[in-house]
């Protein structure tokens, strides 16, 4: 294809006669707030042409006019299906540069939240893949067995998705004893439902048809594209941020990180099946073995008043000292890296010793994968475009940022 | 001369032309099959779905006329005909496709005594008139100037193409075993033994392609909603939307009937009441073909909840490399049978 | 302890046509049994309402005697949701505008003299931009009387290990 023209900016090409070009999005079923381009040849896609950025809201140069605690409030819409692991990493650059740990339990709450959001998080996207192949069944099982992590999420932090529950040195809010009893409920729950999932949903041989060998990713691509979380592990690459780097409580749990090799819808699929499960074992052993004490770090509760202490002792409840309304960690950098339910989400924070960043950079894992719908459609028919787009589940407001 | 004139009105709808296509199996039966249809679809896929379906017209019948609402919004909704499309065809192909989908009824008898045309053949002019609809909705996404209604019409039909041979087939597979092409011979043949017994793999061919044929999960692929938005239909609004969406549960009910007449024997049981000469043998024989079909259509809709929906290719592959196949054997079981019976 | 990998392979690829077969029976079933027994999550909103437990970071409400007029909720508001006001000679107090605010209760936790708190009711239909802002004695009203009062039926949800989610009937 050439191009022949170039007016104004606007540059017009040829088409050959035999391919179709369609413009899937930005008003689309499914096309979520992207739009894709692609190049048919008949049924078959001969080129896929992601277009990001309708949902972009220039978050790292907001982040620069706002203190640092206010950010983990911008931060968290990148996506609130997975608020609880975006703000972690945001939390976690933070501390280093003030220099600040949090203490056990608050390390162990932090890690409940963040598998109950991986749990929910991968509940809608597999929502959202079981629409997109139209499974109208599969799509209100998982986003009305979501609700249950939702509203488990509530009870802990008191928001069902913007949890803004990481504050610098620990967490704000402690859990009851009934909570983690009616986590064990719920946890129960979606372990029984995972087997009629996987009746009525993966087993079913027509959806099953959908994913065999639909939208194959080989071992030496996914790394050759820089693919990250469910996907890259779907294809053979062990890499888990939780292994390599653990964060949170997660060197005190036993866990296994499910590794496919082939890489193809269905793959994808039982990875993020297998990685419910093991978040099941994770929490259930984060329940067993949750350490008594406080939930933010000595620094912090020594400038706790008296009122505040009463709340602390009377709700569980933690006041904000008032210097968090006015943080300034010494200049320096740092990063947190956190495995989110989609896959790596990396915060670079920059301080100037000022009371907001210098300069924050973020990177995440929908923004990573995006570049999948360029590779993965090509090749495969049409119908397939929606299958891959919800088997990599991809998230558009993450990925523009 | 105001009895005269009952009587004249009275006669009008009893004649059989009118009321085959007015009251049932047409117009009317069918609006009202519609209704119930769609609103089970949607409470089964409610009830399955962990939800409530359809509630808040009518709370008190579970929201059963939520369609006659559905319809007043359809009707009161601006119709917006987009500037590029070509306006004519485009308007006649929905409603067009309506009303051609209802035309087979022209050709099925109820009754055994009562039918709008006596024919010899009604089980070919009926199975030929259910293949034109199709060809409306190809007109429709022609008319769009679309792309997605393109790529939906021309989906559409390759899966004519696929199915319309299973569903004749697997019909003869039936009518080898009668011996006739007549509905109302067939039915009364399956006096004792009904046709889906005598012949099942016909009868199992003959249900699949008719979930192809009217676009049932999984074979919901010219309308496939993440895919091309709506098919050829993508750019209809208002009452055009809501006809080119009835057509399909026409097609679905009118091939059913045939099927109740073909496989689930018909009218039988039948039996009269003396004296009631309207009653034994039009009203009591219209509501038995008419549950069967009814539930048969419920066992169709059923299918939404459970399955996704097939690629193309595979639905292709599907109906010729597979079902076309068992139609083939249904035949060849219909002959052997109808042979056995000659040579025993 | 921590985590390690584990190479997994996908379970019975290409199906035989009497294993698909079985598959199709049994996600048939299934569905057939959800048909029967249905294990309903969704609740009749408007008529029937869930609110939601202690603790939940609703609509807020402040305490106009507690108040000191430091002024802190408003600085820490990350969404400029807080603004403080002159309420009479020398005395400031925060009003929140709900077209800004995204309830992460911030406000709420810094205020040294906890003279704010969250109330339960979050779901309120505002009829005109005016109306979203909570200044003054308006601020100071608990809209859980008056939102939670009227005809609807009260439920709190309760997590079940059979069904789910369960409502369960407060009044
Ligand atoms: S809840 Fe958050 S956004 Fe709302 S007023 Fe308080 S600090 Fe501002
Ligand atoms: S932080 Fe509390 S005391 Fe201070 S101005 Fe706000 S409401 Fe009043």
């Amino acid at each position: 294809m050439e191009q022949i023209n170039n007016v104004g900016g606007f540059s017009a090409k040829k088409v050959d006669d035999k391919t179709l070009i369609l413009f899937f999005g930005p008003q689309h079923p499914s096309s979520g707030h992207m739009r894709i381009i692609v190049k048919l040849d008949g049924d078959i896609i001969v080129e896929s042409d992601p277009d990001i950025g309708y949902v972009h809201r220039t978050m790292e140069k907001l982040s620069e006019t706002k203190e640092w605690i206010k950010n983990s409030v911008l931060f968290e819409r990148l996506a609130i299906l997975d608020a609880g692991n975006v703000t972690q990493a945001y939390i976690i650059a933070l501390e280093k540069l003030l220099n600040v740990e949090p203490p056990p339990r608050a390390l162990y709450l932090r890690t409940i939240l963040s598998e109950i959001n991986r749990i929910s998080s991968h509940l809608y996207g597999m929502g959202i893949f079981a629409i997109m192949i139209g499974s109208s069944t599969g799509y209100m099982w998982f986003f009305g067995d979501r609700e249950i992590m939702v509203q488990l999420a509530e009870r802990i932090t008191g928001s069902r998705l913007t949890h803004t529950y990481h504050i610098p040195g620990g967490v704000r809010r402690d859990v009851s004893n009934a909570f983690l009893e009616e986590l064990e409920k719920g946890l129960n729950y979606i372990e029984r439902r995972l087997k009629d999932y996987e009746v009525m949903f993966v087993n079913n041989p027509i959806i099953r048809s959908r994913l065999e060998n639909v939208g194959v990713l080989s071992r030496e691509r996914a790394i050759e594209l820089g693919v990250t979380g469910p996907n890259l592990r779907a294809s053979g690459v062990s890499y888990d941020v939780r292994v390599e780097e653990p964060y949170g409580a997660y060197q005190f749990v036993d866990f296994e990180v499910p590794v496919y090799k082939e890489g193809d819808a269905l793959a994808r699929t039982f990875q993020r099946f297998d990685e419910i499960r093991q978040s099941i074992s994770i929490l259930r052993q984060l329940i067993k073995s949750i350490p008594e004490g406080p939930v933010l770090n000595e620094k912090y509760l020594k400038l706790f008043t008296k009122k505040m202490k009463d709340i602390w002792d009377a709700e569980k409840r933690v006041k904000f000292p008032s210097i968090f309304a006015n943080l300034r960690p010494p200049a320096g950098k740092a990063y947190g890296r956190v495995e989110e339910g989609r896959g790596e989400i990396f915060f670079y924070l920059e301080s100037s010793g000022e009371a907001k960043p210098y300069r924050v950079r973020v990177v995440t894992p929908s923004f990573r994968n995006s570049i999948l719908l360029k590779y993965l459609p090509v090749g495969e028919r049409l119908a397939d475009l929606p299958a891959i787009y919800g088997s990599i589940d991809y998230f558009p407001p993450e990925a523009d940022r | 001369m105001l009895d005269s004139f009952i009587l004249f009105i009275k006669n009008i709808i009893l004649w059989p032309p009118v009321f085959y296509l007015l009251i049932a199996p047409g117009l009317v039966t069918i609006l009202i099959s519609l209704l119930l249809l769609i609103w089970a679809e949607r409470k089964i896929a409610g009830r399955i779905q962990m939800r409530y379906g359809p509630l808040e017209i009518s709370p008190k019948i579970g929201g059963a006329i939520q369609l006659v609402a559905d319809l007043t919004r359809y009707m009161l909704q601006e119709i917006i005909i987009p500037r590029t499309v070509d306006t004519l065809p485009y308007l006649i192909a929905p409603i067009a496709g309506f009303i051609i989908s209802l035309l087979p009824v022209a050709a099925i008898p109820i009754s055994p005594i009562y039918f709008p045309s006596p024919m010899t053949n009604s089980i070919i002019v009926a199975l030929a008139l259910t293949t034109l609809p199709p060809i409306l909705n190809i007109l429709a996404a022609w008319a769009s100037n679309n792309k997605f209604s393109l790529i939906g019409g021309a989906r559409e039909s390759f899966l004519i193409a696929a199915y319309e041979l299973i569903v004749i087939l697997s019909a003869i597979g039936a009518m080898v075993i009668y011996g006739t092409s007549d509905f109302t011979e067939a039915v009364s043949l399956q006096k004792n033994l009904w046709g889906i017994i005598l012949n099942p793999i016909s009868a199992i061919a003959f249900y699949v392609a008719v979930l192809m044929a009217t676009g049932r999960f999984p074979f919901e692929i010219a309308e496939a909603e993440a895919e091309i938005v709506m098919g050829a239909y993508t750019e209809y609004s208002g009452l055009l939307y809501g006809l080119s969406m009835g057509i399909s549960y026409t097609r679905m009910f009118v091939y059913n009937v045939i099927f109740s007449l073909l496989f689930l024997g018909g009218w039988q049981p039948f039996f009269t009441i003396g004296g009631h000469i309207f009653i034994s043998y039009v009203l009591i024989p219209a509501t038995v073909v008419i549950l069967k079909a009814l539930i048969v259509s419920l066992t169709m809709v059923f299918t939404r909840a459970i399955y996704g929906r097939l690629r193309i290719d595979q639905a292709l592959g599907g109906a010729w490399k597979f079902w076309f196949l068992v139609a083939i054997v249904g035949l060849i079981w219909g002959s052997a049978l109808t042979y056995l019976q000659q040579v025993i | 302890m921590g985590g390690k990998y584990v190479e997994k392979v996908v379970p019975s690829r290409n199906l035989s046509l009497l294993n698909k077969a079985k598959n199709h029976a049994e996600a048939l079933a299934l569905g057939a049994k959800f048909l029967v027994r249905p294990l309903r999550i969704t609740y009749r909103y408007p008529i029937v309402k869930e609110i939601p437990d202690q603790g939940y970071r609703g609509l807020i409400v402040l305490d106009d005697n507690k108040c000191i007029g430091c002024s802190l909720c408003a600085r820490i508001c990350p969404a400029s949701a807080m603004k403080m006001f002159q309420a009479g000679e020398k005395k400031l107090r925060p009003a929140v505008n709900y077209e800004r605010c995204v309830f992460c209760g911030y406000c709420v936790d810094i205020c040294p003299e906890n003279a704010l708190k969250h109330a339960r009711t979050h779901d309120v239909v505002f009829e005109s931009g005016e109306s979203m802002l909570y200044i003054g004695e308006k601020f100071t009203l608990d809209p859980d009387t008056q939102i939670l009062s009227g005809k609807v039926r009260i439920y709190r949800v309760r997590v079940d290990e059979k069904r789910g989610l369960i409502y369960e009937p407060i009044r």
